[in-house]
């Protein structure tokens, strides 16, 4: 996956995260918060489109933190694994499966066009990926910043109980979550 | 300027009345004194008449008056330290004098008043009072340029060392006072910027309104939003600019009670210990820090990917179908069989008959882009490639080690308050300057803390600044209202652009005039190559063929000198500033230099300046040629060295 342009981080939660989590990953901060809260969303399956819209400040695009595309391609290897499981998982798209098949798994240049409902970004015939992305993210990042603590070292130590928490299975949010769906399931049936 | 006498009273160590009469006819004044026999003092007694500054030595006491004089009186009596200082300047004769009245106390003696008066001699050589004494003293000898007449050689080079950057922008600052650079350098701050609301461009900004259509009472409430936001702005970077000098004179104190507690011989063993302690401690914060990033990078490297574990599952049930219905032999590619149906050769040579080739062509349909099996295989894979790596995450190992370098820096700290308490119960001597120490350090960590929170708050203050200022802009730029605005906006922009340039040019071309000077000073006086450049900022750098600007103190001696001699001649060289005279009071490292060394400075000193007067700890009756040496004195102390007397004559 290669962008052409930076990809913009609206919203007061990237300024907070990107802040007080700075210390902890230092090596390309924005680039790290926002692939981490990328996976936090695809795990949740929620997206936020437009993060600033949800917050207190309006803003113009250049105040906000955001991931150079430099940054991105150098090191876009993650975002590739992380775009094939979401576009194959998630219900926040409403795409057929083949769809899905090959948006996930069709090389670049091998590309039929699709017709994509959300993102405003993207054209009509254009599966904008990095919006899909961003999406999740954004919610991501609303998650990150709950598990920032009074001082690093409680940052860290909250960040590996909720990571670990979701990778266990053992988070509630995302466990109620499965269980109203699996409800939603069996009211249709 | 020449100086003709200095006399004082009970200024520090000095008790009683002294004097000291100064050459003015271009021969070198030499004060001689030994260590904390009170050079220094002298050297600052000159700041203090003119500029009613002085600068001690945090180690010493900051006392003004002299404390065996305090001592004698009784409580409730009055006394004063006084000095005056006769000169001439441009054949017309002043005389400045300063005095402090003091009355002692239980406590301490408090200071009661104060006083400044300056007489003039008219053409009949009567003395008439002038008003105004400091405007006048700040025309004949900058305040800002202060610290290049009277230089103080150990500080200069310690600044040349550490603060290259500081010492540029005060030299600046410097340079442009004495050019009266500074009227066209405060029109620019006075023009300032659209988001700085105490400036003409702030202010006009300010002005904009919105057109009929407009909502204005958003742009009422974004003016407030902006004028609140541009406060704490400014309160925030002048919380950071405090923060950071105090940092900076609490790391000085510490350095300079070192060095003092250090000279101490009895002291060596327990400084060498408490650096050990202190050097450990900051190791083991370095460490916590290391841990603290390690933690982070584990977490992008492989979190990402374990997270994906519970969506890789979920996808398998989305896309069940055409999985369960793919079967395709293993090892199968789709450019294995791509390449077999073009040949219609089996990998093993065979030609391939027309039915296995029909039955070959059905396995087509089960690569993408009609199915994808193998390629969500190599996902799922993956997945469980990094499921199994996920127990050896190693976040226990690394929180645990930023816990324990956290606890083991706390004990250093505590080892080394109770060194220091070990110490003090031995010498009351140095039991303050202990404490103060372990006083500035603990408030020097607390201060890297509170400048760090205030940065990452003037960050998120000056994102919301820059987004009401937007949002304010998109509102009122559609108003033609603001046209007038605008325009004058940008006229000012266009002034300011053009005072800048013009004051980058002059700072290109004086920067360039002191390199020159100062690599001639160089070349003269350091006897091995060396390249100056002095960039626009007036940075100075010294290198050697290797581009190397390692120095020895020896040559960073030589290098202040150097400094120094330039600035004087660019002043001389400065067309605006021919005729003027500028005395060159000098505190000189010459114990640093070498024998050769020595004697290129001296020899170059004398034409730095048209009155030069050296403070000096070494023999330098020798090295000056006799007709060269005008006036000496010699600073003779008790063995206390809290009472000196300034004699005249060379008297060791």
């Amino acid at each position: 996956m290669v962008i052409q342009s930076d990809i913009m981080l609206r919203g007061d939660s990237w300024n907070l995260a990107v802040n007080e989590l700075a210390p902890i990953f230092k090596t390309r901060t924005r680039y790290s918060i926002y692939l981490l809260s990328t996976a936090i969303g695809i795990a949740y399956d929620k997206q936020i489109v437009e993060l600033e819209k949800t917050e207190t400040v309006s803003a113009d695009a250049s105040n906000y933190p955001s991931v150079p595309r430099t940054v991105f391609n150098q090191n876009n290897v993650p975002f590739d694994y992380l775009f094939k499981t979401a576009i194959l998982s998630s219900d926040c798209v409403n795409l057929i499966e083949k769809e899905r098949l090959r948006l996930a798994f069709e090389d670049e240049d091998n590309k039929e066009d699709l017709y994509f409902t959300g993102g405003e970004e993207a054209g009509n015939n254009e599966f904008n990926k990095i919006l899909f992305l961003t999406g999740f993210a954004n919610f991501g990042v609303t998650k990150l910043i709950e598990n920032i603590g009074n001082t690093n070292l409680e940052t860290m130590e909250n960040l590996k109980e909720y990571l670990n928490s979701i990778v266990e299975g053992n988070n509630v949010e995302i466990s109620d979550m499965l269980e109203l769906k699996d409800d939603d399931f069996e009211s249709l049936l | 300027m020449r100086i003709n006498r200095i006399e004082f009273e009970n200024f520090r160590n000095f008790k009683g009345h002294n004097e000291l009469v100064c050459s003015t006819d271009g021969k070198v004044t030499i004060v001689y004194g030994d260590n904390g026999d009170g050079k220094t003092t002298l050297h600052q007694l000159f700041q203090w008449i003119l500029y009613n500054r002085v600068h001690f030595n945090n180690t010493s006491n900051n006392k003004m008056y002299n404390l065996e004089l305090e001592k004698e009186l009784k409580y409730g009596d009055k006394f004063s330290v006084k000095g005056s200082m006769d000169f001439e300047n441009s054949g017309e004769s002043y005389s400045i004098r300063r005095e402090w009245v003091y009355k002692k106390d239980i406590d301490d003696s408090a200071k009661i008043e104060e006083d400044i008066s300056m007489l003039k001699k008219d053409d009949d050589n009567n003395w008439n009072r002038i008003n105004n004494p400091e405007k006048i003293i700040e025309e004949l000898l900058p305040s800002g340029l202060s610290e290049y007449f009277f230089f103080d050689g150990e500080s200069m080079i310690a600044d040349l060392k550490v603060k290259g950057k500081e010492s540029a922008k005060k030299l600046r600052h410097a340079m442009f006072t004495i050019l009266d650079l500074n009227l066209i350098e405060n029109a620019v701050t006075h023009i300032g910027k659209t988001d700085l609301k105490t400036t003409a461009l702030g202010l006009l900004y300010l002005a904009k309104s919105g057109s009929k259509d407009v909502n204005n009472t958003e742009i009422l409430s974004l003016k407030g939003n902006i004028n609140q936001l541009q406060d704490r702005v400014n309160s925030l970077e002048k919380d950071i600019e405090e923060a950071k000098n105090e940092k900076k004179i609490k790391d000085e104190f510490i350095k300079d009670v070192s060095e003092h507690i250090g000279s101490f011989k009895s002291k060596r063993a327990y400084e060498k210990a408490r650096k050990e302690l202190i050097d450990r401690r900051n190791l083991k914060i370095s460490e916590s820090e290391n841990a603290q990033v390690k933690f982070g990078d584990v977490i992008i490297e492989s979190y990402p990917y374990f997270l994906m574990k519970t969506p890789i599952e979920k996808a398998k049930y989305k896309i069940n179908l055409e999985l369960d219905n793919d079967e395709l032999p293993s090892g199968l590619t789709k450019e294995l069989l791509t390449t077999i149906l073009r040949d219609k050769i089996c990998i093993c040579g065979n030609t391939l008959s027309e039915d296995e080739l029909k039955t070959l062509r059905l396995y087509t349909e089960k690569f993408p882009p009609y199915s994808y099996k193998e390629m969500y295989s190599k996902l799922s894979l993956k997945a469980e490639f990094w499921e199994s790596r996920y127990s050896e995450n190693g976040l226990d190992t690394l929180i645990e080690s930023v816990i324990n370098n956290n606890e083991n820096a706390a004990k250093c700290d505590i080892e080394i308050t109770e060194l220091d308490n070990e110490e003090k119960n031995k010498d009351s001597d140095t039991e303050k300057l202990i404490t103060d120490r372990r006083i500035a350090e603990e408030r020097l960590y607390e201060l890297s803390d509170i400048i760090d929170n205030l940065s990452k708050n003037l960050g998120e203050v000056n994102a919301k600044l820059k987004a009401a200022m937007n949002r304010y802009d998109k509102l009122t730029d559609q108003s033609d209202n603001n046209k007038a605005i605008n325009d004058k906006i940008e006229i000012l922009s266009q002034v300011k652009k053009r005072l800048e340039d013009k004051l980058d040019a002059v700072s290109i071309d004086y920067s360039k005039k002191l390199e020159l000077s100062i690599q001639s000073l160089v070349d003269i006086m350091l006897n091995s190559k060396r390249s100056v450049t002095v960039s626009k900022d007036f940075t100075v750098r010294i290198v050697d063929n290797h581009d190397s600007e390692y120095k020895s103190e020896g040559q960073f001696a030589i290098v202040s000198f150097a400094y120094i001699g330039g600035i004087f001649k660019l002043l001389e060289q400065e067309v605006g500033l021919r005729g003027k005279e500028y005395p060159m009071v000098l505190d000189g490292p010459f114990s640093k230099l070498s024998s050769v060394h020595k004697s290129n400075v001296i020899n170059t000193i004398p034409y730095f300046a048209p009155q030069i007067i050296i403070f000096s700890k070494d023999d330098l009756q020798n090295d000056f040629e006799k007709e060269k040496i005008g006036h000496i004195w010699t600073i003779i102390s008790n063995e206390e060295k809290n009472v000196s007397e300034l004699k005249e004559g060379f008297l060791w």
